[in-house]
Parts: C-alpha cells; structure tokens; sequence
C-alpha cells in the first residue's frame, strides 16, 4: 500500500511535467494549427540556460530565473518569427518537418554551447525525504506537483480574468473573427509562441534536478508529451494536463508492474489504441484537422 | 534541341554513376555511395507513401529495421537460411507490417497519422532494444554473411555497389510502372481529394494500405540489403531521426517524383558527410539547410532544375532582415 502511494506520488509530479509540456504543444496548436515537434527543445534550452545562469554564473535563483524567463520568450518569438511566420501557408508535410529541423538545430546549437556532457542542475528543488504516515515521499516530487498547480492557476487567471488573455483566446479560436475585431492577430500568436516556449522551460527546470540536464532530454519528453495530447484529446487545454498526469501513471506503474523495459512501449500503445478507437480522447473537444 | 541536351545529359550522369566504384578516391567514399543506394531505396519507398497518397510517415525506419533484423536473425544467428530467401521474408514481413499499422491508423489524418507513425517506430525500436535473446539488445545481430550468386560473393564494396546499383534500377521502373497504373492514379486521386475519389469509387482504405505496404516492403528489401552491407545491425539505427531524414530527402528532392526522391537520398546522405568538416555541429548546418529549401524550393531541388530556378521569391521579411543578402 505505501508502494503504491509513493509510485502513485511519482507518477503524478513526472505527469505533471509532461502535461506542462503539453500544455505548450496545445496552446500553440490551438492557435496555429503546427504541431510544434520542437517544442522538447524549449525544455532543453530552459534547463541549459538556468544550468548557465545559476550555476556557471553564479546568479541568485530569483533574477537567475527571471533572466531565463526572458530568454526563453525571446527564444519562443524568434522561433515563430523565423521558422513559423515564413512557411505557415505551406502544406503539412512541410511544417511538420520544418519545425522537427529547428528541433535538430537546436540540439546542435546547445551541442556547441553547452558541450556533449550532462550537466547537473541540483540547488532549484529540495532534495530531501519527508515522511506522512509510514510513506516516503521524495519532497521534490510534491514541490513539482505543488508549483505545477500554482503555474496552472496563474494560466487559468491569465486566460480568463485579464484583457490578453481574452484577447489570445479569441484569436485562437477564430483568427479571422479576431482580426476583424481589431485584435492584433501577429502578436497574439506571438505571444503564444512565447508562452508555449515558458511552459516547456518550466518543465524544464522542474526535470533539470531529477534527471541531467543533456541536450537529449527534451526529445524524449516531447514524445511522452505527445501521447499525453492524445489521450487527452488534442485541442483540449483540460486534456493535455489530465493526459499528461495518466502517461506519468501508466509510465511508472507499467514499469514496476510490468517491465521496466518496455514502459514506453505500453505508452505509446495505448497512445495508439486512443487514435483508433477514441480519437478525440477523453476531453473529446470537437475539434478537426486545421491544417 | 533541348530533348537531346537532356538526352545526352542523362547518358553522362549514368556513366558517372557507374563509374562511380572506379573514381571514388577511397573505400570508405564508395561505402558512402553504397549508404546513398539504399537509403535510395528508402526514399523510394516512401514516396509511395507520404509523395503519391499523401499520408505522413515519421516510422519509416521502424520497417527499414523489421527486413534488417528480419535478415540479421535469418542469416547470423539461426543461420539456417539463404540470405534471398531471408531477403524476401524482410520484405514480405516489412509490408505485412505496413498493412498491420495501415489498417487501423489510416482512418486518421494528419498530425494525428504523424503521431501515430513516431508511436509505431518507438515501439519498434523498443523491441529491439529490449527483446534479448532475439535481436541482441543494444549490441545487435553482428556476422551477417554476405551475399553471393553461387559462388560469386558480393564482398567488396565495388563489388556491393553495383548489386546496389541494379536494385535501385529495378525498384525505380517497379515504382514508375506502378505510378503509371491505375493503382498510382488511385495514389493520387486520394492524395488530392481523398472524399472526390471516395466518391468516384475509389477504395480508399485499400489503396492507402496498399501504399503504406509497398512503402514498407520497399524499406524492408532495403533494410536487408542494409544489413548485408553493414554486416552488423544494432536497434539505434533505426530510430526518429532515421525517419525524418527520409522525409527529409523526398521534401529536399521534390515531392512526389521518382527523380526527387533518388537526387533527396543523395543529397540527405552525402550532404551531412560534406558538413562534416563542421564537426559534430554538422547538424545544424543541415537543418538549416533543410528549412531554407523549404521556404525558398516547395518543389525541390528536381522542381526548380525543371523550371530552371526557384519558383518562388524570398519572402519580404527575409528582405527586411538581410537587406543585403536577398539584392
């Protein structure tokens, strides 16, 4: 029974990452219709840049982070700008694989910068073990749950109780309404891109202390992310972090209960099993192919 | 005039290319040639696929892998099959494969038929990672014999080359007959306008199976032919990566054209070999690249030789941001 709290524990807090990922994936979907499979790469380059800003120049957590903050946004709309803006007209295929090419350039680029060995980023969470009742619990693991509901709210407020909020709302829900109505559409989507590339650095930074910060670790989160879309129903902004919380699960239990080897293997087939026979996933939004 | 010009055009370019084991400067540039053949023969079979019926595939390589295990545990470890017989089995489970994954998935489109195909390959590559006591895990099949014609062995790499070189031959006139029959028509009608064919009775579910299994049976008789080359096949291979390169050479090549996708393997293959002298950051060179035909060549590099230079204009932003570059 504690084995199962404690696994239960760490299902939800690596969950919460993925559906953060997803998250991203799911705002800049819901406004662009790209599927950005870049976008493991923002988990990356958040992690590498508070590797930088915390440990190599040694700035306090607060201005470190917001320094990292700034540079992911700028990242997030230099992206949109360079490799979104210029093929948003072109077929699928297209955009599929130019954004899976940023994706390699930029593992490259942080190859360059920040060398092939893994890094660690140790100091951001607590590293200790609390016990409640006879059940270990990693206090990182409750820190990632606990900030990824506090990031949640704030988004939830942002979207909903302020001015651009409604307005990036708007324009993902009808472009062309919203340019009509004199939202300034560019920006809008700009700000998305923005946004998706902060929620996949803040995965980033809450996975920096559990795993090496390396420039592999996105892609294999992006995947996890992607099934997490899926199963929640991709479109639906409830889905992508439900979703994200049942691949954490289904991850870990499928990994003491069945085979540690090939826990991926059953995310990916339920993945699969969702495409078939439930496509708009659990959060069934009706939402159809844009692109 | 100009037809002669092409005519004579193509007569060198195939001289060159059979020339190509006598030119080449070193054995390790004709092994490059040979890795250029068979990812060839990727290309061609996913352009059946993604280029005439229009469905996105990032699994490619998880069929490439089934012909190459398929071959590597025939051949090395029970060897107790010829390496042809092993060969067609590949092939054949490669395209069974195609028809298991196609079935199901086909009914959707899109992004989610791309998700689906990344899920696919994983769960591939994760089987040969993990299935030990028959692919070998992460050390993978090693002394796949060569193959041989009787007692005539293909054990050098000239030698490779050619038998290469005569399979892509054969699979580029099988691709074309099959694009000039009324099963490429049918590729095409649904690439176009899946609902007008639908409604013009066209199956289809069918022909878009049948395109993911000649995709896949292609990428399995390649992956055989891989594993003969290589002599050795280990499961990292076969990953996304792999699959996006393939994608890659037929978007870089030219869509949907036999040409594109033999000129998109050359140029994806020999490309990273050049940038090379960048490196481990030859990749980013590469990407870069990747995005720019994108942008600038919709048609590849085959579509703009045709129309004798880039159909479209650089955008006004890329003016705006290099001024100089773009006059």
């Amino acid at each position: 029974m504690n084995e199962l709290v404690q696994l239960l524990v760490n299902g939800v807090s690596m969950g919460c990452i993925y559906g953060l990922v997803a998250l991203g994936f799911i705002l800049i979907f819901n406004a662009t219709g790209v599927i950005n499979f870049a976008q493991g790469e923002f988990v990356m380059l958040g992690a590498f840049l508070a590797v930088t800003t915390l440990m190599q120049w040694g700035i306090p957590t607060l201005p470190g982070l917001l320094l990292v903050a700034v540079g992911m946004g700028l990242a997030g709309w230099l992206f949109q700008r360079l490799a979104y803006q210029p093929i948003r007209d072109k077929p699928l295929l297209a955009i599929i694989i130019c954004t899976a090419m940023v994706s390699a350039f930029l593992k490259s680029t942080a190859l360059l910068v920040w060398g092939p060995y893994p890094m660690s980023l140790s100091s951001l969470l607590p590293d200790s073990l609390i016990v409640v009742r006879g059940v270990v619990l990693p206090l990182q693991n409750l820190a990632i749950i606990v900030l990824t509901g506090v990031l949640l709210l704030a988004l939830y407020l942002f979207f909903f109780k302020t001015q651009p909020g409604l307005l990036m709302r708007a324009t993902a829900q009808d472009f062309d309404t919203a340019r009509l109505m004199g939202i300034r559409v560019g920006r809008m989507v700009g700000a998305t891109w923005v946004l998706g590339a902060l929620l996949g650095a803040a995965a980033g930074l809450l996975l920096a202390p559990m795993w090496n910060v390396s420039i592999d670790m996105g892609g294999s989160v992006a995947l996890k992310a992607f099934a997490a879309c899926i199963i929640g129903g991709f479109g639906s902004v409830p889905g992508a972090v439900v979703g994200g919380v049942l691949v954490g699960l289904v991850e870990i239990l499928a990994a003491s209960y069945l085979s540690s080897a090939y826990k991926d293997a059953v995310t990916f087939l339920i993945m699969i099993g969702f495409l078939i026979f439930v496509p708009r996933g659990l959060f069934g939004e009706l939402v159809s192919e844009k692109a | 005039m100009m037809r002669l010009r092409g005519r004579w055009l193509g007569a060198l370019l195939g001289l060159a290319v059979l020339a190509y084991p006598w030119l080449a400067p070193s054995d390790y540039l004709l092994r490059v040639g040979n890795v250029v053949l068979v990812y060839a023969i990727l290309a061609l079979g996913l352009n059946f696929t993604v280029g005439w019926t229009g469905q996105v595939s990032l699994g490619h390589a998880g069929f490439w892998g089934v012909g190459a295990y398929t071959t590597a545990i025939l051949t090395a470890k029970l060897a107790a099959w010829s390496p042809w017989g092993a060969m067609a089995l590949g092939a054949t489970l490669a395209g069974l494969t195609g028809v298991l994954l196609g079935l199901p998935t086909l009914r959707i489109k899109g992004h989610y038929l791309a998700l689906a195909t990344i899920g696919f390959g994983e769960v591939v590559q994760l089987v040969f990672n993990n299935w030990r006591p028959v692919t070998g895990g992460a050390d993978g099949v090693s002394g796949i014999p060569v193959l041989a014609i009787g007692p005539f062995a293909f054990d050098t790499e000239r030698r490779e080359f050619y038998l290469l070189l005569v399979a892509v031959a054969l699979l580029t006139v099988g691709a074309a007959r099959i694009r000039d029959s009324g099963f490429g028509r049918a590729f095409m009608a649904v690439r176009d306008n899946e609902l007008a064919a639908d409604v013009a009775g066209v199956p289809t579910t069918s022909v878009k199976t049948l395109a993911f299994a000649l995709g896949a049976a292609y990428a399995g008789l390649a992956g055989s032919l891989y594993a003969h080359l290589l002599r050795y096949v280990s499961p990292d291979v076969f990953g996304f990566e792999q699959s996006l390169l393939m994608l890659s050479m037929l978007v870089i090549g030219g869509l949907g054209s036999l040409a594109g996708a033999l000129v998109g393997a050359l140029v994806g293959v020999a490309l990273p070999e050049l940038l090379r002298i960048f490196g481990v950051y030859y990749m980013a060179v590469y990407a870069l690249l990747v995005i720019l035909v994108i942008v600038f060549m919709p048609t590849g590099l085959v579509g703009v030789a045709r129309r004798g230079g880039p159909r479209e204009r650089p955008p006004r932003w890329l003016a705006r941001v290099l001024p100089g570059l773009v006059r």
